[in-house]
């Protein structure tokens, strides 16, 4: 006997297959301190895999070292947890030779931002399909508290007891100022409905989707940004057709709204430099911007003889041969 | 109402004119005994907006255009386009940079005289033999010398090279062929790709399998496959031991083995067919690529195709499933022995390779007539071009009869009815600028059809056959138009006129210089009506009379100015055509009643295909003129729909849009009413940040929803100091604790204090 759903649907196997829920997506327990700001993107992104069903097996978290490195090992998907600042190398890697893998890289403000910083300026301009969160707590949280390049001047920590001499690093600027972006949005943690539409915007988006995230770290600066969450003042919360359109209840506690046009990229830039106001949303979005992907072909599907004659090539080069 | 009531005092003056009279007699009279033939001796007079195109080697237009081989961004590109890139990438301003135009436009002239020779050759080859006439012609020794150079570094700028075809008979055959070979290559390639992954990964399980069973991990085995070289530093007899009794070497079930190697078998039989994909031996599931001139034939070979693609895409489906390891007998054995065509989803169907119909001359007979329709009612992926030789194919001009139809003329815009298919009508001379439309169609899952007028066989006199087929579409005679059911549901998405000229007039207008007897500079508005075209045609050359400028009379009216008129208002007006000998003398030329006739049948199927594509739409215009009525009775002049213009454009501009408020805004207006004081306890669910701290404080009460966010689960699972704790440590002030359930609860009333700031 058929069933009937079989034999009427063409795509029997997709139809009879069990969707994917959170609980799917949740890898070990997480060992980030309460009330974490991290909990708030891991949550995100696991949301997102379950309302995209991405399949577990096809998606792959990539991250460096630091607290918000931490992430892939709570992904109950692939995860590559590399080397400190190494993330965005590697998840490039990934996506040419793997592009049918969906890759996040989650990374904090000293893994992108300090001994990354040369990998990030080089992700943006190849602008490959991956989307990229930076958890952004503005402090060195997993080795107990040092200034990182995002912390702001003046911040008393371990290795600044006399504040931090620096202004410091606005990682949405620099990147607005870098070739060949193509996308740009600012989140924060604690507005998680809003963070939620910005990554899964940024996931549609085709080519490098940098998503700089605000994140509170309870334990080391546990009032640093009191200031943004108990005053929605102090927050521009950005709309647009092509851009956020955001519930009810957000746009209710965030008063101060703009249209902002993400193609507007002078906007997107003056915007990123308020210091006034955080601003919340899509900053920049530019679709047409070329993939480094679509120039570069990836290498073509090898069986398993093909892949060890092509590894003995490799070594070959380096075979000492025995004088005869 | 006679015609004496009717047009009295006309009437009596038309009676007492003699020259008149005679004029009306030429137009109204009985048609003469017509010519049958589609060719016969070319008519001594041409439409005189023909007059400036005579010698067409002068002008630079659409042809010849090169197919470019496949591979190429484009399918096909003018010459002219391609030598005007060319220019345009040089870099070289001033007189080097004018030299090199100059000799580049002396080539593409050159090109075409060589092209016009009716010899077939490639781009590159044509190049060169015209590069060679060129030098041949220049006689000073600098000229040659900077000529040469110029014409090296253009050539060495060109990325691709094709196939130089002119507008000749045999254009509509070669254009379409090379498109679909292009598709075919490109799909091929596709192809190509998803097998041979498909394969490697089969392979992969396969060879994984066969590594883990006894044979591959005896001592033997695994001597052979280390080498000699470690014969002494390795007990081969341990390391089989070591590796049979790994947990992982479980073999392949004997059935998933069989699966797949049938699986692998059929895939591996239909790479095959698909050949190297070298561009040497195109072929495409065993079939060369070649068109079908027969409907019927196409639909027998597609059913036996269909059976191939079947199989194929069974084993495709169960691959896929074997690779991703989620092959489940009890679900999917029955499935797949089941399979048939019915499975096929639209994206497999894609993958059936076109068949190609080319059908030219003659109508079709009535068994694939029959054949067609059930092509284009279909999704068969039937791509048939049908070359029309007359249009129209024959032309009552018998009082009574008077109309403009035919199967040549109509069978495109019945096809759009069918809306399954794709159809793009268009006169060889628009090819070139149709390569997009033409390779959609290629590309669409579904039967398209080609609708294309090349113009009669053999010779056609003065005017050249790129000019007859540009006529056909200038004169609405065969309006360019797409439908494209892949471009939306709705005709204002799937239907669209394309380069007809001046497709919001009834005709195009053209301004029209010439001298008068005596020599004085004169200026016409002229239109180019479908009699225009048909005046190239010799069976209908009876059908237009010259008049002698002393019989010339002020009754007569210019033919575009004729077919404005209502029927009632030509009484007493005889309609006249501008022609030209072969010297360019200016005649006038009367133009029978019946292709007068014609004409207006013609201007009614144009009308009707500018309501399709959404210029003039009746029901557009109707209710534009309802909604003016309605503002002018309810008294509001400004409104907007007062001041509409009769255009369809209009309608979409001035009616106001019921805006849906966004999120944003709705926010604004229901502010007041946010955030109610309540007594029980509460947490804004949707504002939670997921950062555990109230559910690991009391996981009874406070627990996370579906959506990973916190909700007061249980309020009474806790004391009133956890809910006054959590909204305290809560990050984001999203827990607010209500009252006390229980009011003696210890310490109760610092408590609710402490909740105020929170409640």
């Amino acid at each position: 006997m058929f069933d009937p759903i079989e034999v009427l649907s063409p795509s029997v196997s997709d139809i009879d297959d069990d969707a994917y829920s959170l609980d799917d997506f949740e890898g070990v327990d997480s060992r980030w301190c309460h009330r974490c700001g991290n909990n708030a993107i891991l949550t995100a992104v696991q949301k997102l895999c379950a309302e995209e069903q991405l399949a577990p097996e096809k998606t792959v978290f990539v991250s460096g070292i630091g607290c918000s490195s931490r992430l892939p090992h709570y992904m109950g998907t692939y995860g590559f947890h590399a080397l400190h600042g190494r993330a965005l190398p590697v998840a490039e890697g990934i996506k040419i030779r793997r592009p049918d893998l969906h890759v996040f890289v989650t990374t904090g403000d000293g893994d992108c931002c300090s001994i990354g910083a040369g990998h990030w300026l080089h992700a943006i301009r190849y602008n490959m399909n991956m989307t990229v969160l930076l958890h952004d707590n503005q402090i060195y949280g997993l080795t107990k508290k040092q200034v990182s390049p995002t912390s702001p001047r003046g911040l008393v920590s371990n290795t600044s007891p006399h504040g931090a001499h620096l202004e410091p690093l606005n990682p949405l600027a620099a990147t607005l100022g870098m070739s060949n972006i193509s996308f740009v949005a600012h989140a924060v943690d604690w507005v998680p409905s809003v963070l939620c539409d910005i990554i899964k915007q940024a996931f549609h988006h085709r080519g490098l989707a940098f998503v700089c995230i605000m994140q509170r770290c309870p334990n080391y600066l546990p009032d640093h940004f009191e200031e943004y969450i108990k005053d929605p003042e102090r927050t521009v919360l950005l709309t647009h057709a092509q851009g956020l359109q955001v519930e009810e209840a957000v746009a209710r506690r965030f008063k101060h709204r703009e249209e902002h046009d993400p193609r507007d990229i002078d906007r997107a830039r003056e915007l990123a430099n308020n210091r006034e106001r955080v601003p919340l949303g899509i900053l920049y979005r530019n679709p047409d911007v070329l993939c480094y992907e679509d120039v570069r072909a990836g290498v073509e599907h090898l069986s398993a003889t093909d892949k060890i004659a092509a590894l003995e090539r490799e070594f070959d080069k380096f075979t000492v041969q025995p004088a005869s | 109402m006679n015609r004496f009531e009717e047009h009295g005092e006309e009437l009596v003056a038309v009676r007492q004119d003699g020259r008149l009279k005679q004029l009306l007699r030429i137009h109204l009279g009985p048609p003469e005994l017509l010519q049958t033939q589609e060719t016969g001796p070319a008519p001594v007079l041409t439409p005189a907006l023909f007059s400036a195109y005579r010698d067409l080697r002068t002008l630079r237009y659409d042809f010849p255009v090169v197919l470019l081989e496949p591979g190429a961004a484009r399918i096909a590109e003018p010459l002219s386009d391609l030598i005007d890139g060319l220019i345009d990438a040089h870099t070289q301003d001033g007189a080097a940079g004018e030299r090199y135009r100059r000799d580049l436009y002396q080539l593409e002239r050159t090109i075409k005289e060589v092209a016009a020779g009716g010899k077939a050759g490639s781009l590159k080859a044509f190049w060169t033999e015209a590069a060679n006439r060129v030098y041949a012609q220049t006689t000073n020794d600098g000229h040659r010398k900077q000529l040469r150079a110029n014409l090296q570094a253009a050539r060495s700028e060109l990325t691709s090279d094709g196939i130089v075809a002119c507008c000749d008979g045999q254009i509509a055959r070669r254009f379409f062929m090379h498109a679909w070979q292009c598709i075919q290559t490109e799909q091929d390639l596709h192809a190509r790709e998803t097998l041979d992954e498909l394969i490697a990964e089969l392979t992969a399980i396969v060879d994984a399998d066969r590594m883990r069973s006894a044979r591959a991990t005896s001592a033997d085995a695994l001597r052979t496959a280390m080498g000699d070289e470690h014969a002494g530093g390795i007990d081969f007899n341990r390391l089989s031991s070591v590796l049979r009794s790994s947990k992982h070497q479980r073999p392949l079930k004997s059935n998933r083995r069989k699966r797949l190697h049938a699986v692998l078998k059929v895939l591996e039989t239909q790479r095959r067919q698909l050949g190297a994909g070298n561009g040497k031996s195109p072929r495409r599931g065993g079939h060369e690529y070649r068109a079908i001139d027969s409907c019927i034939e196409a639909l027998k070979l597609l059913d036996a195709e269909m059976q191939r693609i079947v199989e194929l895409f069974r084993a495709v489906r169960i691959a896929r499933l074997e690779v991703e390891n989620r092959y489940d007998e009890a679900r999917h054995d029955a499935f797949f022995a089941a399979f048939d065509q019915e499975q096929l989803t639209p994206e497999e169907l894609r993958g059936l390779p076109p068949l190609f119909v080319h059908i030219a001359g003659p109508a079709l007979d009535a068994e694939n007539k029959s054949a067609l329709i059930e092509i284009l009612s279909s999704d068969l992926p039937i791509k048939i071009v049908l070359e029309l030789r007359a249009i129209p194919d024959t032309l009552p001009l018998a009082a009574g009869q008077a109309g403009f139809g035919g199967w040549s003329t109509s069978i495109g815009s019945m096809a759009t009815g069918l809306r399954t298919a794709f159809v793009l009508q268009t006169s060889a001379s628009h090819l070139p600028r149709l390569e997009s439309e033409v390779t959609a169609g290629l590309r669409y899952k579904g039967a398209a059809l080609y609708c294309v007028y090349t113009g009669p066989d053999g010779e056609l006199g003065p005017v050249a056959r790129y000019l007859r087929c540009a006529g056909a579409v200038e004169g609405r005679a065969f309006p360019c138009f797409i439908h494209h059911p892949g471009y939306g549901s709705d005709w204002a998405q799937r239907f669209k006129l394309l380069v007809n000229p001046q497709s919001e007039e009834p005709w195009p207008i053209h301004h029209f210089n010439y001298e008068d007897s005596e020599g004085r500079a004169m200026s016409e508005e002229i239109a180019f009506t479908v009699v225009d075209f048909l005046a190239l045609d010799p069976r209908y050359a009876v059908q237009y009379v010259p008049v002698p400028p002393e019989d010339w009379h002020p009754n007569m009216v210019p033919l575009g100015d004729y077919l404005a008129l209502q029927e009632s208002e030509t009484f007493g007006k005889v309609p006249y055509l501008l022609m030209v000998n072969d010297s360019n003398t200016l005649h006038r030329v009367i133009v029978r009643r019946g292709l007068v006739a014609a004409a207006r049948r013609c201007a009614e199927l144009w009308r009707s295909l500018q309501e399709l594509g959404g210029i003039h739409n009746s029901h557009a215009l109707r209710l534009l003129e309802a909604e003016r009525q309605r503002a002018i009775e309810q008294g509001n002049v400004g409104h907007p729909a007062t001041e509409f213009a009769t255009e369809p454009a209009a309608v979409t501009a001035a009616v106001p849009e019921e805006v849906e408020p966004s999120p944003a805004d709705r926010a604004q207006v229901s502010e007041a009413a946010a955030a109610p004081v309540r007594d029980q306890a509460y947490i804004e669910t949707e504002l939670c940040t997921s950062c555990n701290d109230c559910t690991e404080r009391n996981s009874m009460m406070f627990a996370y929803n579906d959506e990973k966010q916190a909700y007061i689960k249980d309020a009474g699972a806790g004391t009133f100091r956890d809910l006054v704790e959590a909204a305290e440590n809560c990050p984001v002030c999203i827990i607010h604790p209500g009252k006390p359930v229980d009011p003696n609860e210890l310490g109760v009333e610092e408590l609710m204090r402490r909740a105020e700031t929170f409640n």
